[in-house]
């Protein structure tokens, strides 16, 4: 037997893994299901999750800390040959594997469901489920901290309400989570590499705590807090996320349209060609755009960072996001680019539309193309806007010629009435 | 076979955990095996001549027998290629071979406290270190508690107990303690000879023992 599988066998940390892993699976499979299928999503999920088990692997580890107090092994610990942070880090560390394994499991399975169709872009998910082993890690070495200081159920109790508050705060001045993982957007790996490392400098920290009371005590004591300061600073000035170049080769799909897609969106090529579809069914007289593309992917914006970006001028496709296999992100795109296209020639309006025939146009346009039914997304837009949207999806229940006699005569309306042509 | 008797307060255990380098000492020296301990490295080699039971001996009841003393085996440095077979020995010698793969929890509490002795004298110490021992135990674990000290052989085994009866039983030496200062310092049969037939006690080393007390102290 090696020390490796002794402190694996002896922590309690291994009667915690089945609840985490169950506990995470439940997590990841019952938040949502989008990200099956694309790489960097699927390693978003696994990561987020990784940031919900790390609330209850602080309170798990506290406790755990805390039992050597209660079970009165203090001071056996304190009679070891071995040097007490080896002792320490030998607990910590079988504890903190256990832990990780529970995330490992959730991960694994978020591979597997992935996996069956092997998008591009696999090397997204590893960052991510890198991502998540830092709050993982971190809480752990919280959770023993506060372990050390106080009694197990109350340890327990504040390393987990503790890790909460610290992650909230956070969260106010650092991007440490990803709640998605979009393809245009690119996780920085030296961030990634560098908190851990100030983890990993934090559970050194918090095993320099003496068990007994001699020696240089209270620059040992320190030692936790200032790791856990040192995680803090690291969080704050680096810069987690940075956007993606446009692809090169991105996928695009021929229709009524072509449609490019970022290569790990692969999986919604069936919902583009459903929505091409509708596109098609359309009045034969509409004009449309030649193509669409995924959003970020048209290079019409630079983006520096992702509080800054440069718009350029030119003619760049429209852009439509299908984030979370959304038909009706997907609908607005095409349905705005669709729009433009017909309006092409109308760049100011002449004078104000009180019917707003536009939108009317636009809302049509919409429903269509995302085959009916009520949109996913809720909006604050002005009562007017919304009207002519009501009015334009009702349209979209007519028959088709009723619908294309009102298209052709809105669009007229507008082009005369309310635009200057160019 | 040296026993460390004394009332209450009389220093046994700090005794014991200066001897074990838990407890600083605060004046004088300390040497265990001929090595001086005045600092911390020197103390943890010092530690690994020790085995020490303390009072309040700890475990997780889920612990298998044989880990929870492997376990103690790591602690005390020993190599790896002897976990296993100075595991098995030391619960041989307590008894414990057949319940190596139960957990802690499972056994009884003259078990777990044989289970605790296997704790102190895995990877053959040179000096054990047996805090109240026998506290809590029926007179038939007694017995084999007894034995099993008895059996010790090749190490120095300080045992701190208030039971002068163990010490009759597996003392060839004795010391005895209050507070804080050794009154007494030589073999069983020694201490015995020193017997008062006016002083309370029902065995010559009970009247021995008391008579050595401070008349305060006897009346406690």
């Amino acid at each position: 037997m090696r020390a490796v599988t002794l402190h694996l066998r002896t922590t309690p940390a291994r009667w915690a893994v089945l609840p985490l892993a169950a506990l995470g699976l439940a997590i990841l499979f019952g938040r949502s299901r989008y990200w099956i299928g694309i790489w960097p999503e699927a390693g978003a999920a696994a990561q987020i999750t990784g940031y919900f088990l790390s609330l209850f692997a602080a309170g798990v580890s506290a406790w755990i800390a805390a039992q050597v107090t209660v079970r009165g092994m203090r001071e056996q610990l304190a009679a070891a040959a071995r040097r007490s942070i080896g002792v320490e880090a030998g607990r910590l560390a079988a504890a903190a594997a256990w832990i990780v394994m529970a995330y490992l499991v959730v991960a694994v399975a978020a591979f597997a469901a992935t996996a069956r169709t092997f998008p591009p872009g696999v090397g997204a998910f590893f960052s991510y489920l890198l991502l998540g082993l830092v709050p993982v890690l971190a809480s752990t070495a919280w959770g023993w901290l506060v372990g050390r200081l106080l009694a197990p159920m109350l340890a327990a109790v504040c390393a987990l309400m503790g890790w909460f508050v610290l992650t909230s705060l956070l969260g106010q001045f650092a991007q440490s989570l990803r709640i998605s993982g979009p393809p245009w957007l690119a996780l920085d790996l030296t961030t990634i590499l560098l908190r851990l490392a100030a983890v990993i400098v934090l559970a050194a920290g918090v095993c320099v705590i003496p068990l007994t009371y001699r020696g240089r005590t209270v620059v040992r004591a320190l030692a936790g807090p200032l790791g856990v300061a040192l995680v803090v600073v690291v969080h704050v000035n680096t810069t987690l996320v940075t956007y993606r170049q446009p692809a090169s080769d991105p996928l695009c799909v021929q229709g009524a349209i072509e449609y490019c897609l970022w290569p790990e969106h692969e999986k919604y090529i069936p919902l583009v060609k459903a929505a091409d579809a509708r596109v098609a069914a359309l009045p034969a007289d509409l004009p449309l755009p030649p193509r669409v593309v995924d959003y970020a992917l048209s290079g019409s914006t630079v983006y520096v960072d992702l509080t800054h970006s440069i718009e350029r001028q030119g003619d760049f496709p429209h852009e439509f996001d299908i984030s979370e296999g959304s038909r009706w992100g997907l609908a607005r795109g095409i349905a705005t680019a669709i729009s433009r296209e017909i309006f092409k020639s109308c760049a100011v309006q002449a004078k104000p539309d009180p019917e707003r025939r536009r939108d009317q146009i636009f809302a049509w346009l919409e429903w269509r193309i995302a085959g009916g039914g009520s949109p996913d997304y809720t909006t604050d837009a002005p009562g007017e806007m919304q009207d002519a949207w009501t009015v334009g999806r009702q349209t979209a229940t007519r028959s088709e010629p009723e619908q294309a006699e009102w298209v052709n005569r809105t669009i007229s309306e507008v082009k005369t009435l309310h635009c200057h042509e160019q | 076979m040296t026993a460390l008797l004394g009332p209450n307060g009389a220093g046994k255990t700090t005794l014991l955990r200066t001897l074990a380098t838990v407890q600083p000492h605060r004046t004088g020296e300390l040497v265990i095996g001929g090595q001086l301990v005045a600092s911390e490295a020197q103390a943890r080699r010092a530690r690994r001549q020790v085995g020490y039971l303390p009072q309040r001996f700890g475990f997780d009841p889920r612990m298998r027998v044989s880990d929870f003393v492997c376990y103690g085996g790591w602690l005390r440095g020993l190599p790896q290629r002897e976990w296993r077979g100075a595991t098995t020995a030391a619960l041989t010698h307590v008894g414990l071979a057949d319940r190596a793969g139960q957990t802690m929890g499972s056994l009884s509490g003259g078990m777990r406290q044989r289970a605790a002795i296997a704790w102190a004298i895995v990877g053959q110490p040179k000096l054990v270190l047996l805090d109240e021992p026998t506290v809590g135990l029926d007179p038939q674990q007694r017995l084999r508690f007894r034995e099993i000290v008895t059996s010790l052989t090749g190490a120095t085994v300080l045992l701190s107990t208030h039971l002068i009866d163990d010490v009759d039983a597996v003392c060839d030496r004795v010391i005895v303690m209050n507070a804080g200062r050794v009154l007494f310092e030589g073999p069983t049969d020694e201490l015995k000879a020193l017997e008062q037939a006016s002083m309370p006690g029902h065995t010559p080393l009970e009247r021995a023992y008391m008579s050595l007390l401070p008349a305060q102290d006897r009346d406690r």
